[in-house]
């Protein structure tokens, strides 16, 4: 059998005695760059913003999206799109479509809340300083049931 | 530091109440893999890591985490809300109600209360990124679990987005185990500890 040297074996191929193979090694291919996505609503729904990485389950029935508040739903769908953009960007940071999305999701994240904070109330603890009062306890909590005044 | 925003990732919204159900899905709550362990497992990976892109990521997955284990406590209370005499003493329930009542506790649906053996922070780069992947498919399979046995599609829906979640930090962590490997020696990637080693060259 040829003696294989380490210099005689490939980039990423081990010095295995006797033979040159390939690095034992976990892989995972990177996503490609600029990716297709889905609109902001059904990603939220689908828990990924990208349609390769949908990958649902065989026993997972049809169940309908519940959203008692629309204007939350809408801002955590806006929240929820900067999230999964900021995780690609955090393997992809030189992806500068990536990036363009996630500058107009923070924009429209950033009006979003501003509106449905004037409108129902802090979603920061702070954001109560700009209310006439303290208006943090007054909004139901999120692990509360819409039937115990919730908004979820 | 952390701020807290009062509203969930997703919507969760559950009509029926149902104990037994509620038993189970505690485990993604206080269970070995859990949202909890989740959460302190990357968040406390992330001082050892050399590179830029493993910190953002092990922040911000496990920042995410956190949100997952506000979802899944909210699924547990809402499962558990206004519950009969009768329903505390459901077979399957009555061993968690006679501890916690209806409070929400880590603890895993086995019965064995949170534990930190359940999560491995190695301080080297390859061990704990290898760890990551192995943790979200473990997590993956507990939901997969989950949707086997609950026939009630608000609890569905809400777990069924977890579980896409956990595809997506499946990749993202392999994806970052990439970008740690094309930084070491490419014939020995085991030549030194890119965590602890940080002087040495490849």
């Amino acid at each position: 059998m040829e003696n294989n040297t380490t210099t005689a074996c490939g980039v990423n191929n081990g010095s295995l005695p006797g033979t040159c193979a390939p690095l034992v090694f976990p892989y995972v291919p990177m996503q490609e760059q600029n990716p297709a996505t889905y609109d902001k609503a059904e990603a939220l729904e689908k828990g990924t913003l990208f349609p390769g990485l949908y990958l649902p389950f065989f026993r997972e029935m049809r169940s309908r999206f519940r959203c008692a508040r629309p204007e939350l739903c809408e801002l955590m769908a806006m929240d929820f799109a900067l999230a999964e953009l900021g995780l690609y960007l955090d393997t992809h940071q030189y992806d500068t479509e990536a990036f363009a999305l996630y500058q107009k999701y923070a924009a429209l994240y950033r009006q979003g809340r501003a509106a449905y904070e004037a409108k129902y109330g802090p979603l920061q603890q702070t954001a109560a300083a700009e209310a006439g009062s303290y208006t943090w306890l007054q909004e139901p909590w999120p692990w509360e049931a819409a039937e115990e005044g919730g908004k979820a | 530091m952390f701020v807290y925003e009062k509203k969930l990732q997703y919507p969760v919204h559950i009509r029926n109440t149902n104990p037994k159900l509620a038993a189970l899905i505690i485990s993604q709550y206080g269970g070995p893999d859990g949202e909890l362990g989740a959460s302190l497992r990357y968040l406390s990976q992330r001082y050892s890591m050399p590179y830029p892109e493993l910190k953002g990521l092990l922040t911000d997955i496990g920042t995410e985490e956190l949100g997952h284990l506000e979802m899944i406590g909210t699924i547990v209370h809402q499962l558990t809300r206004n519950l009969t005499e009768e329903q505390t003493r459901e077979a399957g329930f009555a061993p968690y109600f006679v501890d916690h009542t209806t409070g929400v506790y880590p603890t895993a649906a086995s019965g064995s209360p949170w534990n930190a053996a359940g999560i491995g922070v190695k301080g080297d780069t390859i061990a704990d990124l290898t760890e990551d992947l192995a943790a979200e498919q473990k997590a993956r399979v507990t939901y997969d679990n989950i949707l086997r046995m609950s026939d009630d599609p608000d609890v569905n829906d809400a777990i069924k987005f977890l579980r896409a979640r956990e595809i997506v930090h499946f990749q993202r962590f392999g994806e970052g185990l990439r970008l740690a490997r094309d930084k070491l020696d490419e014939k020995n990637v085991y030549y030194m500890n890119p965590s602890f080693d940080r002087g040495q060259k490849k």
